[in-house]
């Protein structure tokens, strides 16, 4: 039994086994892109902040219209800040992500002797 | 034949020997030991037992590399179990995972292979067989060989573990014969097989939560920072909110993708759905799922669903409606992801009508554009009745018209709740259980769409069960459940139930006199529809008792509420003769002008279960017959409102005295009643008082008999008996019945007309008069002994002739 599914396992191992753990990379990274919602957010980098903002007044009303344009642009600026923050922290939880994808697929192609070493060092603690 | 692929049944060779729920939980336990191991290290290390902490650790690293290896197994069947054959392995095009795990067992014989696999193990066990069972006993009776021979067939013919199934039973008669005897058919395991490859499908997806798929699922931050708020919106409505797999067994799921393909329409994108409410709720529902699992149009992505609720709208009587709803719809087209759904349409149509505004024109903007989303939902008859004037209204939205599913695209559904529920309850359901869900709410529960009342009664049912702490829920526990709450037997017919349908005319005809032929007929048919051979939608008995007046109609009516329901006021009793006007249709099922209920509605509303008698039925409105036409052929009506009544609970009796002076023709002919059944049937056609239609859709006509001298007079000794017993058990008083007496009541106080419907009124006037007298005068106490004797002068003053004696 065994005979037939170490060869077989260790022959998944090694490509298909493998291509899933580089796969589970790209994802958690694609996965991240999207949890932080970066590409939308850059999109929508000056946008006003929940849409929020007034309409301008109808007619020749300087006064009127500069307000709206102050709050407006307001609004715009709040959204902006509030988005480059997460911006920030989704781009450092990216690079954390990239790494982590990276040290899985070399911790996976390395699996066999990391287990072949934890088992020798086992047994070498115990009988020395 | 084509084999499995090599790497295939490896996994399934290490799922033999060790199957992956077991490694799964070895992985959790070495995690522990292995915790625990190091903290025991470290305090070894600490109190100066280094040498042995060394040891220690040593036996962690041994443990980890045992961890690391069945992780690594877990990995593997996983991965296998998540991807399946698809695209794999083109030699097996279309060949489910669990098929393929089905046959892949070690014997050279497919069936044992697959009692044998878990999953086959599984599919039986939800059957409530035990397949190892199975499988010791086939291979046991396997004389010929049957199941041991390898039979020619290819692999990629199975697509689902169903095909697999259905195959083996054709294939090995001693397997489909051990199946027969447990009462079950290809229907069943097929049915079950769908139901365990879907749940396990899924859960094998869910496991390798690694691929993308289900990584996609999870929402996003900041997703809505790019919409406007909803704040009015959501203190008028709610969000419909529901899990991301909801949309993909629903039984709606067209009826969704057609909402969608409008929704996603550059203007206009508007729907009207017309339905009854829960079907119309659960697409919403569907589409809301759809939306959250991202498997529908790119322009829907991100939308929420709103739904407004109606009542609330027009209890808020702060701010004008018209400006309350230019608002909302305003929110809603500032928000840019709103799709606003509203739960009464017609209502809210209605009431801005009353306010003097219109929908159509104070949103006709929004509405002609892409601007606003908006889902409509209502009843067919308001659709009719409010908005389908409204042309303007219509231009901007589509139609769309919703049909309940039937129980076969239910059980999809159901599966899904029933997974949940066990998930959440520890339950387990036999897949009979839960077709006797379906097939029982479609009997018993029928008044919304049958999802929803599969839904009712599987939440009832949940209840009932844990109350009484059964586990396992067969189609008995089911059967039981519904026997306690309607009193109406189903499912197979006990013992005690037994001698009651086969004593049914002994039964009734100690009650009902002198009416062979019509207790005959009416046993025959309840036995017949008890058998099995009665149709779900249909009511339980429908039967027309033609006959003269007083000889029994109505007291057989009672017998069988008696017998049929343990109890007489389950007879619910409506004077048809009151319903001959014009206004008849209105009163009895309600009046959508006047918002009156109708009296029919709110009598079966109240009692679901029992005896329906209409008295006098020939008298009643024509438009009243049309509706028990329908109500005679499919069981139900709909209300005012279009709301479903639900009448397959209730046997159903017409009487009529139409044809009473053929009966006396026939009778006093001296001719068979029996063999002129046809005649009078034709009679009453003829002279218009019955359409045939209408008469071809009782169960039976029942004919009864006038009554003669002899049934008179058991009739009058029953009656007589009764008040003996009265006055026995109230009174202590022994009453005689003497011959005279019975025989003067008989013949006084029956009449041809009547028949013997006098007799009960004759029985109070004069006997029960004449003994009241007695006792107040202090003539009769308790202890005597009263009977009646002929009188020695006939008195005017005495209309029974006979005197009280006293001892």
């Amino acid at each position: 039994m065994l005979v037939q599914i170490i060869p077989r396992y260790i022959l998944w191992h090694y490509t298909l086994g493998s291509r899933s753990a580089a796969a589970f990379g790209g994802n958690l990274v694609r996965f991240l892109f999207n949890f932080f919602s970066i590409a939308l957010l850059l999109k929508t980098l000056f946008a006003p902040w929940r849409r929020l903002g007034e309409d301008y007044a109808k007619g020749l009303r300087p006064g009127a219209w500069f307000e709206t344009l102050i709050v407006n642009t307001l609004m715009r600026l709040v959204g902006a800040i509030i988005r480059l923050g997460l911006i920030v922290a989704g781009l450092a939880t990216l690079a954390a992500g990239l790494v982590l994808a990276l040290v899985i697929l070399i911790v996976w192609l390395l699996l066999p002797i990391i287990w072949v070493g934890l088992l020798v060092g086992g047994l070498f603690l115990i009988v020395s | 034949m084509k084999s499995l692929p090599a790497d295939i049944k490896t996994v399934f060779a290490l799922e033999r020997t060790w199957a992956l729920k077991a490694r799964e939980r070895w992985v959790v336990w070495l995690e522990r030991v292995i915790f625990l191991a190091i903290i025991l290290s470290f305090f070894l290390n600490y109190f100066g037992l280094g040498f042995w902490a060394v040891k220690l650790l040593g036996g962690v690293m041994m443990a980890l590399a045992g961890w690391l290896v069945v992780v690594l197994s877990v990995f593997y069947s996983r991965y296998h179990f998540a991807r399946g054959l698809a695209g794999r392995h083109p030699s097996l095009p279309g060949v489910s995972w669990l098929v393929a795990e089905a046959v892949a067992g070690a014997n050279s014989s497919w069936l044992i292979n697959w009692l044998n696999s878990p999953v086959g193990q599984v599919v039986h066990y939800r059957l409530g067989l035990e397949s190892a069972v199975l499988a010791g006993q086939l291979s046991f009776a396997n004389q010929g060989n049957q199941v041991g021979e390898a039979i020619k067939v290819e692999l990629e013919q199975f697509h689902n573990l169903g095909d697999l199934a259905e195959w083996l039973l054709g294939a090995f008669p001693l397997y489909s014969e051990a199946v027969a005897r447990h009462g079950l058919g290809a229907t069943q395991l097929r049915g079950a097989a769908a139901w365990v490859e879907q749940s396990q499908s899924e859960a094998f997806g869910r496991e390798a939560w690694w691929q993308w798929e289900y990584l996609a699922e999870i929402p996003g931050l900041a997703k809505s920072w790019h919409y406007g708020g909803t704040y009015l919106l959501e203190r008028y409505g709610r969000l419909i909110e529901v899990a991301s797999n909801r949309g993909q067994g629903s039984p709606f799921l067209p009826q969704s993708k057609k909402l969608e393909d409008i929704l996603n329409r550059s203007r206009e994108a508007n729907a009207i759905l017309v339905g009854d409410t829960d079907s119309l709720i659960a697409i919403v529902e569907t589409l809301a799922g759809r939306i959250k699992a991202g498997v529908t149009w790119p322009h829907l992505e991100g939308r929420r669903i709103l739904m407004l609720e109606t009542g609330r709208l027009l209890a808020d009587s702060a701010e004008p409606l018209p400006k309350l709803v230019l608002q909302l719809a305003t929110e809603a087209v500032r928000a840019g992801n709103v799709i606003l759904a509203v739960d009464n349409l017609p209502r809210l149509v209605a009431a801005l009508g009353r306010a003097g505004a219109s929908l159509s024109t104070l949103l006709d903007s929004y509405l002609a554009g892409r601007a606003l989303t908006m889902i409509g939902l209502t009843d067919e008859s308001s659709y009719h009745a409010t908005l389908e004037p409204d042309a303007t209204l219509m231009n901007r939205f589509e139609i769309i018209t919703i049909d309940s599913p039937g129980a076969a695209g239910l059980l999809p559904a159901l599966s899904d709740e029933v997974l949940a529920l066990e998930a959440k309850t520890g339950l387990w359901f036999t897949y009979q259980a839960m077709e006797a869900v379906i097939d029982n709410a479609e009997m018993f529960f029928g008044e919304g769409t049958l999802l929803a009342e599969s839904a009712d009664l599987l939440d009832e049912l949940t209840g009932y069960l844990i109350r009484r702490n059964i586990k396992t829920v067969t189609k008995e526990a089911v059967l039981d459940f519904i026997r306690q709450k309607t009193n109406i037997p189903v499912g197979e017919v006990r013992a005690e139930e037994r001698d009651q349908l086969l004593n049914l005319e002994n039964t009734l005809s100690r009650r009902v006199i002198g009416q062979e032929l019509a207790i005959r007929g009416v046993a025959g048919a309840l036995r017949r529809a008890r058998a099995g051979t009665r149709n779900a939608s249909r009511p339980i008995g429908t039967f027309l008792f033609l006959g003269p007046t007083g000889v029994g109609k109505t007291e057989t009516a009672k017998a069988l509420s008696a017998a049929l329901f343990g109890r007489e006021d389950a007879l619910l009793r409506l004077d048809m003769s009151e319903f001959s006007s014009a206004d008849s249709l209105a009163r009895l099922i309600g009046s959508f002008t006047t918002g009156q209920a109708g009296i029919l509605s709110q009598l079966v509303r109240d009692n679901p279960y029992g005896v329906l008698l209409l008295d006098e039925f020939e008298k009643t409105h024509p438009e009243v017959q049309n509706l028990f036409l329908q109500i005679l052929d499919e069981g139900f009506f709909s209300d005012m409102r279009g709301r479903r009544v639900n009448l397959r609970s209730l046997a159903i009796i017409a009487t009529s005295n139409a044809g009473a002076d053929l009966i006396w023709e026939i009778i006093g002919r001296g001719e068979d009643l029996a063999a002129k059944e046809k005649e009078i049937i034709d009679t009453l056609i003829s002279r218009g008082i019955f359409r045939p239609e209408l008469l071809n859709r009782f169960d039976a006509t029942v004919l009864f008999k006038p009554l003669g001298a002899p049934e008179l007079k058991k009739i009058a000794e029953l009656m007589l008996s009764k008040f003996a017993i009265r006055l026995k058990s109230k009174q202590g008083i022994k009453f005689d019945l003497t011959p005279t007496l019975v025989e003067q009541v008989a013949t006084l106080g029956a009449n041809q007309q009547f028949g013997a419907r006098p007799m009960q009124r004759f029985i109070q006037e004069t006997v029960e008069q004449m003994v009241a007298d007695g006792m107040i005068a202090g003539q009769i106490k308790t202890g005597s002994r009263i009977s009646f004797v002929p009188l020695s002068m006939p008195a005017e003053s005495n209309p029974l002739g006979l005197s009280l004696r006293v001892e």
